[in-house]
């Protein structure tokens, strides 16, 4: 009544004028101003003014999609100017689909964006790195401090033995990987994470798509040139082990023959191998870019070289690139523009003998010198019972040389052409050329009880290259409030190989250049397949009722020929999806008036799976491999004669080979609050596998030891995601805090057509592929089976450590019997003995939540970015633990031995013990495979969160650095993996698949902690930003 | 005129983007198995693969011989690593690494075996003008050695030799291929019954036979089977099978028209060690290279003819070299001629061949000793008793052992071998054994030091698979199955009377007199009661030894339990007993079980 009384009172007609702007000072034409009594109102024109007839006491609110609402009372003033903030997630901000872009408010898919300023100064040389913990259901794995490191990504859990890689869309045009795109030339990366949104894709979407927008010119006037460069030093986690005297102590206990009678053994070397073998490295990154736009041209040159020198000594990779981008528009209906890209990389990667990593050099002895007296590798000492089989690891290094040089070129040309009837055709031809070669020089060597008076040489030169051309026709329309979009285009693409391998023993002289010799051998291979072939029709359509409710439908169909049979090439892959933006339902306005925006959607697609090697299908006639290999692929019928080659066939043809096809469904809301100040996505997703393809080993009696790639099975993936932020200023501190959080289940519900119904994988290496030297020789670590998740942890569970010998003695294991201090096992079967039948699942590595967190704040110049990750619910293998708590063979290990219960006067600990008493004195090493076995005293949880990146930097002000003539100048410093929280008791939890390289999936061998995975690192860096 | 260019531009875009659909597609660095072959030379590289992969490590590459029938015959005496203890013990387990490896190779080499004669029949079809007689020598090939594949998986796994009048011919054999799988479910295969297994084989070598008729291979093929392979396999079949008529006569055939002969003394003492290649008594032999081109033998990164058996079982020497000092002629200073501490031969062997002197010789200063060079092992401090060497030296010349002996092992101090390939050094005591510790002779790398040469890892000699002593020992077996005693005793006289440097035919001295006669097994030091007085048993024994038949012998005459009592021991494992219900069979191996959904198990396992 009040209210009703004072508006009466005070019902004073007058006009406002006045312009609104954005925060740039760029006037804002069509923002709706409304007065909030009457609902009445206008709109700001072109150059963002208005003019409006009010009462003096009226509110005014001012809202535009993409900004943040404003609300202004007149109070009897005639000029009201607003500056209008843009929300965070705009709304109208614009997300790359396939073949073409959406706004925000009218996707119906899942699709988040990441934009390119959140990321260009982090340590990074693979765009990918960027979305770890920015992305709710990405969960990206950087386990490797390697300066040519590709992390892991998997978006919504593992769906394939096959697991693909998302697909990367970089300015429309796939290409295999992220690795040469320069982070700092990305503008935004919108994930397509359900299989509506990436049906479009069809057959090559099954693991995601990533579409990757890179920077063009903008802006009339001076070109505008910026420069960044950054410095850091990479400080490695490292398992320290055992020094002289504790080495020599231990072997007291467990070998005490060895150093029996010994009284000089402070005369003995005492080598720290792994100072020897690892340093810090240093990464430093410089770039380039000078951009701007005309008329009719916009343009943009940049150009990057990161130098990172690795951990480990020799090692070191260098990537440089250029990229240019450029549009014309030629004419009122006709633009054309192209894309650029052309890097190389130079690696000096790990090799020589036993050169796989190990993040702690067991295998050495720090009685072992780095050189004798005489100038040779350092050797074991003579005098002692203790022998050395190994190789001298610096010798190792040191005798051998390696570079791979990667040169990568992409570019792609586009023509649109606008056509009446609300048609725009577009045309794309895209090429992109790839060329690896190595060296790899082995020298002879002689370190003892290891030598080669041989030395070798193997060069390698592989090329690939892609055509790709597509068209597509697009029609836009609207009637009334009927909006139209549809669309539909033909792709394809053509692949090509041609690479050879060679080898050379015996070469002239060191280097990576051939000279034969009489006793060199020469092994040759290689292939040129121009066969690649995929030809592609697509269609979509989307439509909406007054930007309120939406539908959305597509469909592809995609011929592969190299990879599947005829008959099976073709595989269609259809989508749908709607959507309801509740909030501007006048029910909802008036509900809840603090939500400002408000969107359900669903979405229901398939995709295709075809991530297998191309001819998978056939069976063909090649050279004899026998048990051991090519030795059996010749044979000699009379002395003297030459040999003849023998041929046969490799395997058993499968033409019903066919794709897997993943389908799912996506329920979620998108919503904003408090004027956009609040924004959050919630979603909820059903992900289905079916038709899983899989190497089934045939039987062997078939005599066939290639496996029969087949569809066997299904797997299911079930999860949901958060994602929340605020964002809002406080005085002059500008914040911006968010995080995401999802949850997926995993689990094989499929798995049908092998003899037995179990798939087994990875070792405990201490050298990859060696499975019988290694601290659990023989034995695999997972099981794969219907109701498990990939890759569970398979052995024996462990109940306890036997505290009493009385209880121990009934535990036989291999014919002992335990002791006080060994681990109790479960004898699942009650046979009394613990065996292979007792093993069981004791492990899950698929993380059940993924997160992370994001701090922005600005305050005057200064900003700081933190950015956490973290996962939890998951389990993990801690096998470098097997090893640091026992000895491995003639090597050494860590100070965590002497913890072992029983170890000389120790009495039990929490420890399994290592020395196993025999009857009439003496010991003998593990008895009941405490060390040994797979056991659950090794599965330890993984759940960690990280700092992953903080950054502090600080803005100079304008004024001062005009009389230099510089726009801007920003330096920071930043720290990356900043600290770690967790109970994980190994070096670092975030691990990907054990044993993989260049960022494949091994659904496999997830969540092993081998002593073959390259360290982690810190990187500490300083640097600039600068614009002219 | 710019607008043109570019619409020109945008229509060369467009056209660029048509590329037709290909119909068929392979990998490009590979034949397709539809189109090949297309010659008959493509189709003789098919057929290679069915002999090369006679030398997977599963069979006469590198562990058959050592590990698997060294191990379970006691031929070898050796460390029980990985599967050989097992085998050692005749006690195998379903995880057993030996039986999976040679079932795995057999399997490959019936799989190849196929392929080939399915190669063939595409061949056939795409060209019917091809040369068919070329072809059939070719099917015929790839029949004689899938015969010889599936008579080893029979004899290895099948439950029970089948005997006279088909008995035990039900009982479960191995999985039958006949034909190259085309399905996954055509890999899931029952295993057939014995019976079916050796009808299988008798008809292979009888096709080989009849396709490989009258062809005699010129010296540039002499490693191919040929009728008399197909024939003598296929006798070797009846005999193991008790069909003693079919055996005689096709065994006969043989021995009357192959033209092949055994070989003279002098030759078989120097005919497995490298010399003597495709000799008069070789009928079917597995031809290999002592260049393995610069890989490790059968683990070579690139084609090859290599084997490497003997690196598991040197002999060690006293001559060798520290650097350049030569070592000091004592039993501190020894050479492996190939790895050290894997094999020697089993003591026991020494006695059955009849050797009688015991290992109890002192050693003595050496009287030519010459202190001025010091000791070498060409200047030892310490020699051989020379009473003791003498009466070893007539032992040979006397012929009071079997000469087979030599022929077969070498004797410490007494023997000399090329250590280094160059210089001669005096075989040493092997260290593994406290008593005889003899080397192993046969197939064994003699004059060169194997593991040493890091260029050239492999056997020089090459592998009979059959020769003729193995088919006239066949023929006595099935004479005397037939009640033919005298044609019987008289072909294990032919054999021994070649062993023992006496006229093939002519009888001698040295004859037996009985089938029940005393043998070399028999002599007092250590009797040997099944050996010692059974001449047919002893004769395969002594002639074949260490060339991979003894086991199957052991198994058709069910003489586990004998020969477990004879060699009472092997190092690292209990002491030898033998398990009938068991020890004949060996396992389906577990990778089998995983893999073939019909696979089951024999009894015991």
């Amino acid at each position: 009544m009040f209210l009703l009384l004072s508006t009466w009172a005070m019902a004073q007609k007058t006009t406002v004028t006045g312009h609104v702007t954005d925060e740039k000072g760029q006037p804002l034409p069509g923002v709706s101003i409304v007065i909030k009594s009457s609902k009445s109102g206008t709109v700001t024109d072109v150059n963002g003014k208005y003019t409006l007839n009010v009462n003096s006491n009226d509110v005014l609110e001012f809202s535009m999609i993409g900004f943040i609402k404003q609300e202004s009372p007149v109070n009897n003033q005639s000029v009201i100017n607003v500056t209008l903030i843009e929300t965070p997630e705009a709304l109208n901000e614009v997300v790359v689909v396939g073949y073409g872009t959406q706004k925000r408010k009218d996707v119906t898919g899942s699709i988040s964006s990441v934009r390119g300023d959140a990321f260009k100064d982090q340590p990074i040389t693979n765009p990918i790195e960027a979305l770890q913990g920015r992305v709710a259901g990405v969960n990206v794995i950087e386990n490797s401090a390697a300066p040519d490191a590709v992390p892991q990504i998997i978006i919504r859990g593992i769906a394939s033995f096959y697991q693909p890689n998302p697909l990367y869309i970089v300015d429309g045009v796939r290409q295999a990987d992220l690795n040469n795109v320069n982070p700092q030339d990305v503008v935004s990366i919108d994930i397509a994470k359900d299989a509506a949104s990436a049906a479009i894709y069809g057959s090559a979407a099954a693991g995601g798509v990533i579409l990757v927008t890179t920077k063009r010119g903008s802006g009339e006037g001076p070109p505008q040139v910026t420069f960044s460069s950054r410095y850091g030093i990479t400080n490695p986690k490292l398992v320290q082990l055992l020094d002289r005297d504790d080495f020599i102590k231990l072997q007291n206990l467990v070998n005490p023959s060895f150093f029996a009678g010994a009284t000089k053994t402070d005369t003995l070397a005492n080598t720290n191998w792994v100072d020897e073998l690892y340093r810090n490295g240093t990464e430093q990154n410089y770039n380039l870019s000078i951009s701007g736009a005309g008329p009719n041209v916009n343009y943009l040159a940049s150009g990057f070289y990161n130098q990172q020198t690795g951990i480990f000594i020799k090692n070191y990779s260098n990537i440089g690139g250029a990229r240019v981008n450029t549009d014309y528009k030629l004419s009122k209906y006709l633009t054309i523009g192209e894309q650029i890209d052309g890097s190389q990389r130079i690696t000096s990667p790990l090799v020589g003998a036993e050169a796989d990593l190990h993040n702690a050099p067991f295998r050495t002895q720090p009685i072992i010198p780095l050189y004798n007296k005489d100038g040779n590798y350092g050797t074991e000492p003579a005098g002692y019972k203790i022998a050395f089989g190994g190789p001298n690891p610096l010798g190792a290094v040191n005798s051998a040389g390696a570079q791979d040089v990667k040169n990568n070129f992409q570019g792609n040309a586009y023509a649109d052409l606008k056509l009446p009837f609300h048609l725009d055709f577009r045309t794309t031809l895209g090429y992109s050329y790839f060329l690896e070669t190595t060296d790899f020089y082995q020298n002879s060597y002689d370190f003892g009880p290891v030598a080669s008076s041989t030395n070798g040489l193997a060069k390698s030169y592989a090329q690939s290259s892609q055509l790709l051309t597509n068209y597509v026709l697009t029609y836009n329309q609207s009637f009334g409030k009927h909006n139209i979009t549809a669309l539909a285009g033909y792709e394809q693409i053509v692949d090509k190989t041609n690479n050879i391998y060679s080898t050379m023993s015996s070469i002239g002289e060191p280097g990576y250049s051939y000279i034969q010799t009489s006793a060199s051998t020469i092994g040759l291979s290689g292939t040129y397949d121009p066969q690649g072939l995929i030809q592609s029709q697509f269609a979509r359509a989307n439509y909406n009722y007054n930007e309120r409710y939406f539908l959305s439908a597509s469909i592809r169909q995609d011929a592969n020929y190299d990879v599947f049979g005829p008959n099976k090439q073709k595989g269609i892959f259809p989508a749908a999806s709607v959507g309801w933006t509740i909030s501007d339902e006048p029910f909802f306005k008036s509900a809840l008036p603090g939500i400002n925006s408000f969107k359900f959607r669903g979405s229901y697609g398939q995709l295709g799976n075809s991530n297998i090697s191309p001819y998978s299908f056939t069976s063909t006639y090649s050279q004899f491999q026998s048990a051991t290999g090519a030795s059996g692929g010749a044979q000699g019928f009379a002395p003297g004669q030459p040999f003849q080659i023998a041929n046969t066939l490799t395997g058993i043809p499968n033409p019903n080979l066919h794709w897997e096809t993943v389908t799912e469904t996506d329920l979620g809301f998108d919503g904003e609050a408090l004027q956009g100040s609040l924004y959050f996505t919630a979603e909820w997703y059903n992900k289905k596998t079916s038709d899983l393809i899989y190497q089934l080993p045939l039987s062997a009696s078939s005599g066939f030891s290639q496996p029969y790639i087949t569809n066997i099975g299904d797997v299911d993936n079930k999860g949901f995601e958060l994602m929340a932020g605020y964002r809002n200023k406080i005085g002059k501190l500008r914040f911006d805090i968010s995080g995401n959080i999802s949850y997926n289940q995993n689990k094989v519900t499929k798995l049908s057509g092998a003899a037995t119904d179990a798939v087994y994988g990875g070792y405990n290496y201490y050298s990859l592929g060696n499975t019988s030297f290694s601290q659990m020789p023989n034995e695999q670590l997972t099981i794969t089976k219907v109701g498990l998740p990939f890759g569970s942890f398979y052995g024996y569970k462990v109940l306890g450590i036997f505290t009493d010998e009385a209880t121990a003695q009934k535990q036989v294991v291999n014919g002992h019997k335990a002791d006080a201090g060994d681990l109790e096992y479960q004898d699942i079967n009650n046979d009394g003995k613990i065996d292979q039948n007792d093993r069981q699942v004791i492990g899950n590595p698929n993380p059940k939540f993924i997160y992370g967190f994001n701090i922005h704040l600005n305050y005057g110049g200064f900003d700081l970015a933190a950015l956490f990750n973290g996962v939890a619910g998951v389990q993990l293998f801690n096998g470098v633990q097997a090893y640091e708590q026992s000895l491995f063979q003639d090597g050494n290990t860590t100070s965590q031995v002497f913890n072992d219960s029983f170890l000389g006067t120790n009495g039990l600990t929490s420890q399994p013990r290592l020395l196993s008493p025999v009857a009439g004195g003496g010991n003998a090493l593990d008895q009941n495979q405490n060390y040994s076995s797979v056991n659950s005293y090794f599965v330890q949880s993984g759940a960690y969160l990280k700092l992953k990146n903080l950054q502090l930097g600080y803005t100079f002000k304008s004024a001062v650095l005009q009389t230099i003539s510089i726009k801007s100048l920003r330096i920071f410093v930043m720290a990356n993996n900043v600290f770690t929280i967790t109970k994980y008791k190994g070096l670092d939890p975030e691990l990907g698949s054990a044993f993989t390289t260049g960022g494949a999936v091994s659904p496999t061998t997830q969540g092993i902690d081998a002593v073959t995975n390259y360290p982690q690192a810190r990187i500490f860096s300083a640097g600039l930003d600068v614009s002219l | 005129m710019i607008k043109k260019i570019y619409i020109a531009a945008l229509a060369f875009i467009l056209i660029a983007g048509c590329k037709k659909a290909p119909v068929n597609v392979g990998p490009p660095n590979q034949y397709s198995s539809s189109t090949y072959p297309t010659t008959v030379t493509q189709l003789q590289t098919v057929l290679v693969s069915c002999y090369s992969n006679l030398r997977d490590v599963g069979l006469f590459g590198f562990d058959l011989l050592p590990r698997m029938l060294g191990q379970s015959t006691h031929t070898l005496n050796g460390n029980p690593f990985s599967f050989t203890g097992e085998m050692a013990s005749c006690n195998l387990t379903v995880g057993d690494g030996g039986a999976q490896e040679t079932w795995n190779a057999l399997y490959a080499g019936v799989k190849n075996c196929n392929v080939t004669i399915y190669a063939a029949g595409v061949l056939l079809k795409t060209d019917p003008s091809v040369n068919q007689s070329d072809v059939n020598l070719i099917i015929g090939q790839a029949y004689c050695l899938r015969g010889w594949y599936y008579m080893q998986l029979e004899c290895f796994y099948g439950e029970a030799y089948m005997q006279a009048g088909g008995v035990n011919g039900d009982k479960l054999g191995v999985p039958l291929y006949t034909e190259v799988p085309q399905s996954l479910a055509a890999t899931q295969v029952a295993r057939s019954p014995v019976k079916d297994v050796w009808a299988l084989i008798i008809n292979d070598e009888k096709q080989a036979a009849t396709l490989l008729k009258g062809k005699v291979w010129p010296s540039t093929d002499v490693a191919r089977a040929t009728e008399w392979s197909a024939k003598g396999l296929l006798g070797k079949a009846y005999v193991y099978t008790q069909d003693w008529a079919d055996a005689k006569t096709v065994l006969n055939d043989v021995i009357t028209n192959s033209t092949k002969t055994l070989m003279s003394y002098a030759t078989y003492h120097d005919a497995f060690n490298g010399s003597n290649k495709f000799n008069t008594e070789s009928l079917l032999e597995l031809y290999i290279d002592p260049n393995p081109q610069g890989g490790y033998g059968i683990y070579s990164g690139v084609a090859n003819s290599a084997t490497i058996d003997g690196l598991l079982w040197p002999p060690t020497s006293f001559g060798g070299y520290n650097g350049s000092i030569p070592f000091d002629g004592t039993n501190n200073q020894i050479t492996y001629m190939g790895y050290g501490g894997n094999f020697y031969i089993h003591d026991q062997n020494i006695l059955r061949f009849g050797y009688t002197l015991g290992y109890n010789y002192a050693l003595v200063p050496n009287p030519k000793y010459n202190p001025a060079i010091g000791p070498t092992y060409y200047n030892p401090k310490l020699i051989m008793d020379p009473n003791y060497h003498q009466a070893a030296l007539q032992a040979r010349t006397n012929n009071t052992t079997d000469p087979r002996l030599y022929v077969n092992a070498l004797q410490p101090r007494v023997d000399s071998v090329q250590f280094d390939g160059i210089h001669f050094g005096l075989v040493a005591e092997n260290p593994m054994s406290s008593t005889y510790a003899w080397s192993l002779k046969k197939y064994s790398p003699i004059d060169f030091n194997e593991a040493a040469n890091t260029t050239v890892v492999s056997d020089k000699w090459d592998y009979y698979l059959l020769r003729l002593a193995d088919v006239y020992l066949l023929y006595a077996e099935a004479c005397i199955g037939t009640g033919d005693n005298v044609n019987g005793l008289e072909y294990l006289n032919k054999v021994k009377r070649r062993a023992y440097n006496m006229p093939i035919n002519t009888p001698s001295a040295i004859d037996y007199k009985s089938l029940t006669d005393a043998t070399p097994a028999a002599n007092p030091v250590s009797p040997d009661p099944v050996l010692g007085h059974n001449p047919l048993y002893y004769e395969r024994w002594a002639e074949l030894f260490n060339e991979g038949t003894w086991w199957f012998d052991v198994c058709r005459w069910k003489l586990g339990d004998s020969e477990a009592a004879y060699y009472k021991s092997a190092i690292g494992v209990p002491p030898l007993t033998f398990t009938d219900s068991k020890s004949y069979v060996w396992p389906i191996p577990l990778n089998e079980i995983n893999t073939n959904s019909k696979a089951t198990q024999n009894p015991g396992y």
